[in-house]
């Protein structure tokens, strides 16, 4: 064994010894503050949350909570419930209408149908309802028109 | 822990290295806080090595738990129990260290413990007061060297010296193949041995 390899011997041996000794120093180090005891600082968050939950946690409070969580619970949905009923009321009124209005529309269509009026008839009847009769002052002019079923005096 | 640990060797293996199978139902809860109550001190060991914050090492080892508490059924058996544990706790520190990072200008205060005070706590072996001037020395050189090493290089080192893993289980805990693992070994061990006065 020459002069350097020991050398590098007593230098392993002198990183072994130092590495044990580091081992065991944080070995120690962390078994005694792994069993010291701790005291808990109270930053103004925990406080805060603290106090919140504190103030949640109050019989009084906690209860009118939950009422009001029951109340908005079912109110709201009962809510919700009615104005879609009434919504839907709305429209089935909206829709009878609409068929009424078609229903009558039809029944007017199918009646003209079924008496067809003639024409002539129709003109007759209005010359026989804007005929007047003539005046004495006219008979005269009245003489000259042409017979006629219009002409006959009322 | 003396409880904790026969009930865990009672079930076959060493509580130190215990493996819980995936085919076991380790979603049970009673085993759970066998695993946490077991492996509780080596988590916070390897944390407060870490950080050399005792109070942020209590804080995330809790984290630590509560996280595994919440993934437990999840945890398939691949690795045991304790690599599982570490793999969280050295994500856990990756972000404390970067939480830390980005608030610095907030002035967070930290406990952190220098490296020349958390050399204070020697073994107990050493008799004479000049072993024990000596260890103290080699003590507080590593802490110096340890402090200067990058986050994944000090990872590895304390994992393997303090925590006495394998490479291949630093390798599952710091999810790195083993080669890498080796590699930041050795480039820690290059500076604590050139803190140590060494030739390499």
């Amino acid at each position: 064994m020459n002069f350097e390899e020991r050398h590098t011997q007593s230098d392993d041996a002198q990183v072994e010894a130092a590495l044990r000794n580091f081992r065991s120093s944080v070995h120690a180090w962390s078994e005694q503050e792994f069993v010291r005891p701790r005291a808990i600082e109270h930053t103004r968050w925990s406080s805060f949350r603290r106090a919140f939950w504190r103030t949640i946690a109050n019989p009084a409070l906690g209860g009118t909570l939950a009422a009001a969580v029951a109340i908005a619970s079912i109110g709201v949905p009962a809510g919700i419930y009615h104005e879609r009923a009434v919504e839907a009321e709305h429209k089935a009124s909206l829709e009878l209408q609409r068929k009424q209005a078609v229903e009558l529309a039809l029944k007017a269509q199918a009646a003209a149908a079924a008496n067809p009026v003639d024409d002539e008839a129709f003109l007759d009847d209005v010359d026989s309802d804007i005929a007047q009769a003539t005046p004495d002052a006219m008979q005269p002019l009245a003489s000259l028109m042409s017979d006629g079923p219009s002409q006959s005096t009322r | 822990m003396a409880t904790t640990t026969t009930v865990l060797e009672s079930m076959g293996k060493p509580a130190a290295a215990i493996a819980f199978p995936g085919e076991r139902a380790i979603n049970d809860a009673a085993q759970f806080a066998e695993a946490a109550a077991c492996y509780r001190p080596q988590i916070f060991r390897f944390l407060l090595a870490s950080l050399r914050d005792p109070d942020a090492a209590e804080t995330l080892t809790q984290d630590c738990l509560l996280k595994a508490h919440r993934n437990w059924a999840s945890f398939r058996g691949d690795s045991s129990v304790m690599t599982w544990l570490l793999r969280i706790a050295i994500n856990l520190q990756k972000d404390h260290w970067r939480s830390r990072r980005l608030q610095f200008w907030k002035q967070t205060s930290s406990n952190s413990v220098d490296a020349d005070d958390a050399s204070q706590w020697l073994p107990s072996g050493e008799s004479s007061p000049e072993q024990q001037a000596v260890a103290k020395d080699q003590v507080r050189q590593v802490w110096r060297t340890v402090k200067n090493l990058s986050e994944r290089q000090r990872t590895v080192f304390m994992l393997r010296h303090v925590e006495e893993m394998e490479i291949h289980e630093i390798a599952q805990a710091v999810g790195l193949s083993e080669g890498t693992v080796k590699a930041h070994l050795s480039r820690a061990m290059v500076r604590v041995r050139a803190e140590l006065g060494g030739k390499r």
